[in-house]
C-alpha cells in the first residue's frame, strides 16, 4: 500500500487519482466519526464529503512534517463542530423514529416499551453531547467511536497525552451525570 | 489502592491502555462505588458506539461530482474575472478622474468666493474711513469705556 506521503506528493504533482486513493482509504472512518459526532448518518455523509473537498482544495498548504491522516481528521473535527453549531442544540435533533432506527442498528433489537426508552436515551445523548465543550467532545468521540489511543488523539489535536486523557475523563463524567437517571431507569427494568 | 487511583486505572484499562493489575481487581471487588463507575464506563461506551462503516464505492462517485461542480464554478469565476477586471479598472479610473475634476472645479469656486469676500470687506472699510473723516472722529484717540 502506498504511504500517504507518496500519494500527497503525486497529487500535488497533478495526479488526481492519487487523491482519490486517499478518499478510498479514509472515507469509511471519516463517515463513522462524523456519525458518532452528529448522531445522524445522512448529515455525517455530507460532512464527510465536505471534509474531503476541503482537503482537496487545501492540500497544497499541508506542511512536510504534518501527517496527512492527522490533518484530515482535524478538518473532520472542525467540520463536525461547525455543523453542530449551525443546527444548534435544539434545532434539527434526530426524531424519535430516526433515533430508534439508529439504536436498533447499533444494538440488538429490544421489545415493547424498551424501544421507547431507547429513543429517549438517544435524544438525551445527542443533546448532552452537543452540550459538551468542543475540547471534550472531540477527544471523547475519537476515543469512543474510532478507538484511537490517547497518544494518537493527543498528536492529532496538538495536546500533551495527559491533557487528552483528562478531557476524555471529564467528558465522561459530565455525560454520566446528565444521563444518570436513564441509567437508573434501565437498571430498574432489568429482571 | 485509593479510589481516585483505582478509577484512573480502571478508565485506562477500559480504554485498552493499562494493564489489569491484581491490585485494581481486588479494589473493585471490595469497593462498590468504583465498581459502579467502572460498569458505567461500559454503559456509556455502548451508548456512544455507532456501527462500523464499511467502505462505500459510491462515496467516491459522489465526491467526484462535487469536486467537478466546484471546479466548474471556479472556472466560471475565472472567466468573469478575466472579462470584468479590465472594465472595473476603467470604471475606477473614471470615477477617480471625475472626483478630482469636481474637486478642482469647487476649488476654483472657493477661490472666487474668497476674492469677492476680500473685495467686499475692502469696500466696507473704505466707507467707514470716509464716514469717520466726515464726522470728525478719530478712532485712535477715543477713550476706552
Amino acid at each position: 500500500m502506498e504511504p500517504d506521503e507518496a500519494l500527497v506528493a503525486a497529487f500535488l504533482d497533478g495526479d488526481e487519482s492519487a487523491f482519490e486513493k486517499l478518499v478510498d482509504r479514509y472515507e469509511a472512518k471519516i463517515r463513522q466519526f462524523a456519525h458518532g459526532y452528529l448522531r445522524r448518518r445522512d448529515v455525517a455523509e455530507d460532512v464527510a464529503q465536505d471534509t474531503f473537498l476541503q482537503a482537496y482544495q487545501k492540500l497544497h498548504t499541508l506542511g512536510h512534517h504534518v501527517a496527512f491522516k492527522s490533518w484530515l481528521y482535524r478538518i473532520a473535527v472542525n467540520r463536525c463542530h461547525d455543523e453542530l453549531r449551525r443546527v444548534g442544540r435544539q434545532a434539527d435533533l434526530p426524531s424519535e423514529e430516526e433515533v430508534d432506527r439508529e439504536m436498533r442498528r447499533a444494538r440488538p433489537p429490544v421489545e415493547g416499551e424498551r424501544l421507547v426508552h431507547a429513543g429517549e436515551i438517544g435524544r438525551r445523548l445527542s443533546h448532552s453531547l452537543a452540550g459538551l465543550p468542543k475540547n471534550q467532545r472531540a477527544p471523547l468521540l475519537l476515543k469512543e467511536v474510532l478507538g484511537m489511543t490517547y497518544s494518537e488523539i493527543a498528536d492529532l489535536l496538538g495536546w500533551p497525552v495527559g491533557t487528552a486523557q483528562i478531557r476524555i475523563h471529564r467528558a465522561r463524567l459530565k455525560l454520566r451525570s446528565e444521563l444518570e437517571d436513564l441509567r437508573s431507569g434501565e437498571q430498574e427494568e432489568s429482571p | 489502592m485509593r479510589c481516585a487511583e483505582a478509577r484512573a486505572l480502571a478508565a485506562a484499562v477500559h480504554d485498552g491502555e493499562g494493564p489489569v493489575l491484581g491490585e485494581l481487581r481486588d479494589h473493585l471487588d471490595q469497593c462498590s462505588a468504583c465498581r459502579t463507575e467502572s460498569v458505567d464506563l461500559e454503559w456509556l461506551s455502548s451508548l456512544l458506539a455507532v456501527p462500523v462503516e464499511e467502505p462505500d464505492p459510491l462515496f467516491l462517485v459522489r465526491f467526484r461530482q462535487r469536486r467537478d461542480e466546484l471546479r466548474g464554478s471556479a472556472a466560471a469565476w475565472r472567466w468573469l474575472a478575466v472579462r470584468l477586471v479590465p472594465l472595473s479598472v476603467a470604471a475606477a479610473l473614471g470615477a477617480t478622474i471625475t472626483v478630482l475634476l469636481g474637486a478642482r472645479t469647487s476649488g476654483e469656486l472657493r477661490e472666487l468666493e474668497a476674492q469677492a469676500l476680500r473685495s467686499g470687506m475692502a469696500a466696507v472699510t473704505t466707507q467707514a474711513m470716509v464716514a469717520d473723516r466726515v464726522l470728525g472722529l478719530d478712532l485712535e484717540t477715543l477713550p476706552d469705556e
